[in-house]
């Protein structure tokens, strides 16, 4: 009786969002494969790397045995290891650059590549190359055979190796460094600007998927949109300002923290082979797991500010 | 009376007035430039991005006595395709090429379709772990996969505590069917990024009609998302097809890419071993790029994509 009651008295308040709540609670069967993933796959598994990075950790025979130490692994990482703190430091200033160079250089990309001109699926197709050749196995067979060129043959290979590796030939051309101090820039932009130069290769290699990113989100935007603001009497400028750039901040977003968390993993800094070193060359599991869960708290941390400057910038149509 | 000089009656003529009214304008010079700009960035971009592709492509073709001479720098002396032939019609190449197609397509449609249902989740559900739920998909991108590498082949080698699972590629596509494959994170944070921005009236409107969630999302908001779908299939699928890390940990004795390439890189003589290298390489990335040259096709603007009007 007195549970029945309670019931009918609490049914006026629940009726009040019930459509709503039930609609919002079927979100949940969309991201029920996401639920399974999470805490059948990916939630032990690193609940088992933090066990490990907090113990000394002995694989015999396809068994991980592990004893505990406490934190010594991670204050191991910092008293001990040298080594790591200057990785970290290095990948964290340079990827303060990349982050900038990157994301700018990729959104003029994409809307270059967003233009109506002879030959786009060709030039398209081109910028779509780095993502191939900047992961996985092809970048690390390209290294090694570029090492193996050098090592084995006469041909010129020096020239050869800058030339594909740096963008090559600026400096021949004209001295920019020295255009940008007779126009009495700052010094920090002077180098930044050159540095930026100096590195096109890299910066195009590391860009390859943050402009596919931004070319679908340019090609998202409904061009009604743009119709309508010309019917009005829009400029291009306006329209970039107030219609484009607005309408494509969800996935600046989306490329601000794939470019840091990308920008942290590049082999450049090294960061992830010597922790794979660590664990595997040097057999100390544990040791390397406390050295990655630094890396990804810092990242983390670093993931938490960007965001947190961007996210009141970035408009949703929701 | 002097007649007029044939060129000052030009310029006074109907023709020229015409003439410059169409090309001696401010709209037409910028147009022009803004062009050759273009041209001259996007080929200087594109030449950059090539090179090293092209040098490849080249070292094909050149026998074993070019790569020693040092005259020869882009042109072949001892034009051969022997080289080409002779990876080409490598029974381990093929099979590593089937193998790794037919673990990479199957990986790249399993992972966009379930990442655009999961960003669709997260973006138009307000349920309340949302924000909660969702910061976990950002630290699945950040936690670097030999991080978790060694649980993972633990948990796979008796999965449920029933199933044995490594040497098939079923580890693979359990985790692309819960959103926890190679760089999965990042196509559900496409998706859901995506399906916030775009206008709510369309699944209002199919909601009135009669429509449940899931036929909403799957009637109305996927086709409007066409351009995102085909970026993250393409992204996909290129990353599955180099993929190293989680092949090498669960493919124990499969031929695929990343092992035929890394067998080569260590096997032969540095010479020859770095020619069949260059052209095992061109031979895998070819396909993708390929396939990508097909897909980008779709990725324009039209209204049909875009969904609502006005």
């Amino acid at each position: 009786m007195n549970i029945l009651n309670r019931e009918a008295a609490m049914k006026p308040r629940k009726t009040k969002h019930n459509l709503l709540k039930r609609k919002n609670r079927e979100g949940y069967l969309f991201i029920l494969p996401f639920l399974f993933g999470l805490f059948v796959i990916f939630l032990p598994a690193l609940f088992y790397s933090a066990a490990y990075a907090l113990s000394t950790v002995t694989v015999k025979l396809d068994d991980v045995q592990l004893s505990g130490v406490g934190f010594q692994n991670f204050i191991d990482a910092f008293r001990k290891d040298t080594g790591f703190r200057v990785l970290i430091l290095s990948a964290v200033q340079g990827m303060a650059f990349d982050l900038i160079t990157v994301v700018i250089f990729s959104f003029f990309a994409a809307t270059l590549l967003n233009q109506k001109f002879l030959g786009r699926g060709v030039a398209r197709t081109v910028f779509f190359l780095p993502v191939l050749l900047s992961s996985g196995i092809i970048a690390s067979v390209d290294m090694k055979s570029v090492m193996m060129e050098a090592f084995s043959s006469s041909n010129n290979t020096a020239s050869t190796i800058s030339s594909a590796f740096t963008a090559g030939g600026f400096n021949v051309l004209f001295d920019l460094k020295e255009i940008l101090s007779s126009v009495n820039l700052n010094q920090q932009i002077t180098s930044f600007i050159t540095s930026a130069v100096d590195n096109t290769y890299n910066i195009v290699n590391l860009s390859g998927v943050q402009i596919l990113i931004f070319l679908s989100a340019l090609q998202s935007i409904n061009p009604s949109i743009f119709e309508s603001a010309r019917v009005e009497g829009a400029t291009k400028w306006e329209e970039f300002w107030k219609i484009t750039f607005p309408m494509i901040t969800p996935m600046i977003l989306v490329n601000v923290v794939y470019t840091v968390v990308d920008s942290f993993s590049n082999p450049k800094y090294g960061i992830l082979d010597y922790i794979d070193s660590q664990a595997f060359s040097s057999n100390q599991i544990g040791f390397a797991s406390a050295l990655s869960w630094i890396y990804f708290l810092i990242v983390i941390v670093f993931l938490g500010a960007v965001c947190g400057i961007l996210a009141k910038r970035i408009t949703y149509l929701d | 009376m002097t007649s007029i000089p044939e060129s000052v009656a030009f310029f006074k003529s109907e023709k020229w007035r015409k003439l410059r009214s169409h090309y001696l304008t401010m709209n037409f010079a910028t147009g022009i430039g803004w062009k050759i700009v273009r041209l001259v960035i996007l080929f200087g971009l594109c030449y950059l991005i090539l090179y090293p592709f092209f040098i490849k492509i080249i070292n094909a073709f050149k026998g074993p006595a070019d790569f020693y001479d040092p005259t020869v720098r882009f042109v072949p002396k001892t034009f051969t395709t022997n080289n080409i032939l002779t990876v080409l019609t490598d029974t381990g190449f093929l099979n590593a090429l089937k193998n790794t197609a037919f673990v990479s397509i199957t990986t790249a449609v399993l992972q966009t379709v379930v990442s655009s249902l999961i960003g669709y989740g997260f973006a138009r559900f307000k349920f309340k772990l949302n924000g909660l739920l969702f910061s976990m998909v950002i630290l699945s991108l950040v936690v670097p996969p030999s991080t978790i590498i060694i649980p993972l082949y633990l948990r796979f080698r008796s999965f449920l505590g029933i199933f044995e699972l490594l040497g098939t590629p079923f580890p693979l596509f359990i985790l692309s069917v819960t959103g926890f494959g190679i760089k999965n994170a990042l196509y559900i944070y496409m998706f859901r990024q995506f399906f916030r921005n775009s206008p709510k009236e369309l699944e209002e409107a199919a909601y009135i009609d009669g429509c449940g969630t899931f036929k909403t999302y799957s009637k109305i908001m996927l086709p409007s998302a066409t351009s995102v779908f085909i970026t993250v299939l393409m992204l996909s699928l290129a990353w599955q097809w180099t993929d190293m890390i989680y092949s090498s940990m669960f493919l124990l004795n499969w031929d695929y890419l990343a092992r035929f390439l890394q067998t080569v890189t260590f096997s032969t003589d540095a010479m020859v071993g770095s020619n069949m290298l260059s052209i095992a390489t061109v031979a895998a990335v070819l396909p993708i790029a390929l396939v990508y040259i097909f897909f980008q096709r779709h990725l324009i603007q039209s209204i049909s994509s875009s969904g609502l009007v006005g």
